[in-house]
């Protein structure tokens, strides 16, 4: 890492490899992923539907074991402790999401109060009924949720309320690592602009880390630090947002961008992708993953899998001819 | 408490059917409970000189072939066919759930030896098991208890089943594991009360099916024995009279039956309604 | 001086109201707006903005409960709001179809996709039985579904997020219709999948002089894809302008705070602005703006009938105190 000088890494992923077995075959959802996140840090994860960035999150949120490769949290191995098991782990508390759908990741059944207050008495440390009350309208302050609320169902609840709900859930029990998978492509543009805004004052608050999973490049440039863009299982591009949104290396980020609607670029002819993209189920290790669908594939890609290759600034592409 | 007490007055007020399947089984339960004490004949004492009498200021309901009063013997029946659906559904919910979820929510081979051991009871038209089952055990009402829980604990294992296995993989479930919660809470605490709701439907429909399951053990011999009054029996012994112009012996213990079911039947969406969190406002 | 073109499309004050146990909802309240042979408009807004409700009244798939109070929508000499079942029959899927948001529940899933085309062509296209094999064949070539031969016969649930709303397309496009209503169309598709079904549309409409009328709550989506954007607050529409104008000079408070909450159009995120209050409460009285209690600009004049004042040639504000 550079520029930013000393920063202590909180998650170390190292050559992460999760398979589903699928028929005869296997499924490389995630495939030799490596990543970095520092602390105080927010890091954007895109990517669209099969690039197995829904998988990372679960194994980096150890709600699923990975097949290969290491995951270490402030220094300690996660990676080990299998899934089933984990809930008992001292690192439970410090790693934790908040879910893109807020009326599907709200218990139908529990009002606001015990949806906050559920991890508190899960791992809280061993508080009391009026300390657990104590600490939930706290939080509750924190994400700008009025006490009133806290007595109501989710179905009493607008979308950007629920949200507030799920991030103080998040934050009860302060974590050092939160991931947010897509937290506010579910809400109007006006709340999501609030939305954004408490997260980004949080992160700064209690020096929280972010992963910040999402298909909308417009908000991960706004919000996020650094950038990693995925594509069918393996990291494509990483680097500062601004690098890599100024300057895409890799021609899959080129079209992610090219891709986005911009009002100035009205009547342009822009580039598109072709083609269907590559099975995921026993890919080849030694051809490119994107090669097909790369308006500039060569002979090379087809016979040597490119590996991420850093510049000076910590920009890194994994393409032969890019890189 | 007091809000889903408040919430279930609304229920009641709201839809004016469910407020009246809600009274009919208070009336219900009241009969049962106290009902040997209210009747004005002692249900078994019978009296030869009064038999075959029909409905009179003195007999409401006539009196049978014994000379036994009719009214007091319904009222009086209605604990033990109360007790007999209410028990059996009871453990067949208890039963039942306790399967589907857990074959739900771990499937694997789990789900393969619950399933196959559903699809052995279902295999067996039920009442035919039922009756296999009481004859083999001996002619008890526990036995028919027995009888009726087990074969009706298939449909509360396949609805609890499919109930967790649309909910396994939602947020609030994988939430409730980041929050710390293992497998046996996220069960017992997060999947299992939602899927209550539609729980109880079949919780009431049951229950009129239980307490027809019994009248029909006992109808055929099966089950209750006379001279106990039971809703069942008394249909079958009227039975033998209604072409002989004695209508009112089997009409009256029929007609007790049809309500009791009537009854649990409306009950039913008026209980999910109690306990869906959604229909509060 | 010529005449102006009679619009293809004249929707002239038309409101709609919900009858609900909870009141009468006034969903729409005076809407107008047209749409000219071959454009591209678009209609903005967030949720409960009426934008969707507008798009089944015109077409007449409302709820039951609902009810169309006032208006006309003169399509092609019918009067849409007026017409007969039987003549608004011939209507939808020959000259006027729709495009729905959930391409994969929009179709019917246990019917083959190329069997749902040929019912459309044979219902209205005048195609002989022989031919529309080939014909529906053709269309999925239209809309560049790899090997359309094979695809024909395929379920809808075997198809991809994007092919099935291809699939729709072709759908919709069988007939040739001179207005295509696209509702969300590309809500929920990835990023790179709606640049291309976008693309696709507007080929395919540019080719036979197609108008549309695209609905979206993406106002950088509908900048770049728009000749004229109509916006809607509240079952009212607010603004209606050229696309350029409106995204670079919003006429109405409303306009501006959505163009500002686009992250888009921010530099920072200090720089997206949030939209204060929240719709109000369709049920029972309404002021005549009801933007009024959220905007910052309310003076007392604010609180008379609502004016439509023409700030500039084509370009209409709903406003007493335009920008």
């Amino acid at each position: 890492m550079s520029g930013s000088g000393e920063r202590s890494i909180l998650l170390d992923v190292k050559a992460l490899e999760r398979r589903f077995p699928l028929g005869k075959g296997w499924l490389h959802a995630v495939d030799d992923v490596s990543l970095e996140i520092g602390a105080g840090e927010c890091v954007g994860l895109v990517g669209e539907s099969g690039c197995g960035k829904s998988t990372l999150v679960k194994l980096i949120t150890r709600l699923l074991d990975p097949t290969a490769g290491r995951i270490a949290f402030d220094g300690h191995d996660i990676g080990g402790v299998p899934a089933a098991r984990f809930a008992r782990a001292p690192e439970r508390a410090l790693i934790q999401m908040v879910f893109q759908d807020p009326t599907d990741s709200l218990n139908p059944r529990f009002t606001a109060f015990d949806t906050i207050a559920d991890p508190i008495r899960r791992l809280g440390r061993g508080r009391g009924a009026g300390a657990v009350s104590t600490r939930v309208r706290e939080l509750a302050e924190m994400v700008g949720l009025p006490e009133a609320l806290l007595g109501r169902f989710p179905h009493q609840l607008s979308g950007g309320q629920k949200q507030r709900v799920g991030i103080a859930r998040a934050i009860a029990l302060e974590p050092k690592l939160l991931v947010l998978d897509e937290p506010t492509s579910a809400l109007d543009v006006s709340v999501q602009a609030v939305i954004l805004k408490l997260l980004d004052e949080l992160r700064r608050r209690l020096g929280i880390s972010y992963l910040f999973v999402s298909h909308d490049l417009a908000v991960v440039r706004l919000v996020a630090d650094r950038v990693i863009v995925m594509y069918l299982g393996r990291v494509v591009e990483t680097g500062p947002v601004e690098r890599v949104f100024a300057n895409p290396g890799h021609p899959y980020t080129r079209a992610l961008l090219a891709s986005v609607p911009m009002p100035e670029r009205r009547g342009e002819r822009r580039f598109r992708l072709t083609g269907e993209p590559r099975s995921p189920i026993d890919p080849s290790p030694t051809v490119c993953r994107f090669y097909g669908r790369c308006p500039d594939g060569f002979e090379r890609c087809e016979r040597e899998m490119p590996v991420l290759r850093s510049d000076a600034a910590g920009h890194a592409v994994a393409c032969h001819l890019h890189g | 408490m007091t809000a889903l007490l408040r919430h279930g007055r609304y229920v009641l007020g709201e839809n004016p059917v469910t407020g009246l399947a809600f009274a009919l089984f208070v009336l219900l339960v009241v009969l049962a409970a106290a009902g040997p004490g209210l009747v004005p004949y002692d249900p078994l004492a019978s009296n030869t000189a009064e038999a075959l009498k029909p409905p009179s200021r003195a007999h409401w309901f006539g009196t049978d072939q014994l000379g036994r009063d009719l009214l007091s013997r319904v009222v009086v029946a209605t604990r033990l066919d109360l007790t007999i659906s209410i028990c059996a559904v009871m453990i067949a919910f208890a039963v039942g759930s306790a399967a589907g979820v857990t074959g739900g929510f771990y499937g694997g081979w789990t789900d393969r030896l619950i399933g196959r051991v559903l699809d052995t009871i279902m295999a067996f038209p039920l009442f035919v098991l039922a009756m296999g089952i009481v004859a083999a055990l001996g002619n008890t009402v526990a036995n028919i208890v027995y009888a009726t829980a087990i074969i009706n604990v298939p449909f509360y294992a396949r609805l609890a089943r499919s109930e967790v296995m649309v909910r396994r993989e939602a947020g609030f479930i994988e939430a409730a594991r980041l929050a710390g919660n293992r497998g046996p809470r996220i069960l017992a605490m997060h999947l299992f009360p939602n899927c209550l709701p539609p729980m109880m439907v079949q919780i009431s429909l049951n229950l009129g099916w239980a307490i027809l399951n019994a009248a029909g053990l006992s109808f055929i011999g099966l089950g209750v024995r006379p001279p106990t009054p039971e809703w069942g029996i008394m249909v079958a012994e009227g039975a033998a009279f209604i072409v002989s112009g004695e209508w009112w012996i089997g009409l009256f213990p029929g007609a007790a039956l049809m309500l009791a079911v009537f009854c649990f039947n409306l009950l039913g969406d008026g209980l999910r309604d109690l306990i869906d969190p959604r229909r509060r406002t | 001086m010529s005449d102006p073109p009679i619009p293809l499309l004249a929707v002239q004050d038309l409101s709609v109201e919900f009858r609900t146990r909870a009141g009468v909802v006034h969903a729409l309240d005076r809407v107008s707006f047209d749409v000219q042979r071959g454009e591209t408009v678009g209609v903005v807004g967030e949720s409960g903005s009426g934008k969707s409700v507008t798009a089944f009244a015109l077409l007449r798939i409302l709820d039951p409960s609902a009810r169309i109070s006032e208006g006309r929508a003169v399509f092609g000499g019918l009067d849409l709001v007026t017409a007969t079942e039987h003549d608004l029959g011939l209507q939808r899927g020959r000259e006027l179809s729709m495009i729905f948001q959930n391409p994969r529940t929009a179709l019917n899933p246990i019917r083959p996709v190329g069997r749902q085309i040929a019912d459309v062509l044979l219902r209205h296209g005048n195609v002989a039985r022989a031919q529309v094999r080939r014909r529906a064949v053709d269309l999925l070539a239209q809309v560049q579904i790899p090997d359309p031969e094979r695809r024909y016969a395929a379920y809808p649930f075997q198809l991809s997020g994007g092919m099935c709303q291809r699939v729709m397309i072709a759908l919709a496009l069988a007939c040739s219709p001179s207005l295509l209503i696209a509702d969300e169309p590309t809500t929920g598709l990835d990023v790179t999948t709606q640049a291309a079904i976008m693309d696709l549309i507007r080929e395919l409409a540019e080719r036979t002089n197609m108008a549309t009328l695209l609905i979206t709550h993406d106002l950088a989506l509908a900048a770049e894809q728009c000749d004229r954007i109509v916006v809607m607050h509240a079952g009212h529409v607010v603004e209606v302008a050229p696309a350029e104008a409106l995204f670079e000079t919003p006429r109405h408070p409303y306009t501006a705070k959505l163009v500002a909450a686009t992250p888009h159009a921010a530099e920072r995120l200090a720089d997206l602005a949030a939209i204060p209050g929240g719709l109000p409460d369709l049920r029972g009285e309404l002021p005549p703006c009801r933007y009024r209690f959220r905007c910052e600009r309310y003076a007392p004049l604010c609180d008379g009938p609502l004016p439509r004042v023409e700030v500039l040639p084509g370009h209409m504000v709903a406003c007493w105190k335009p920008l």
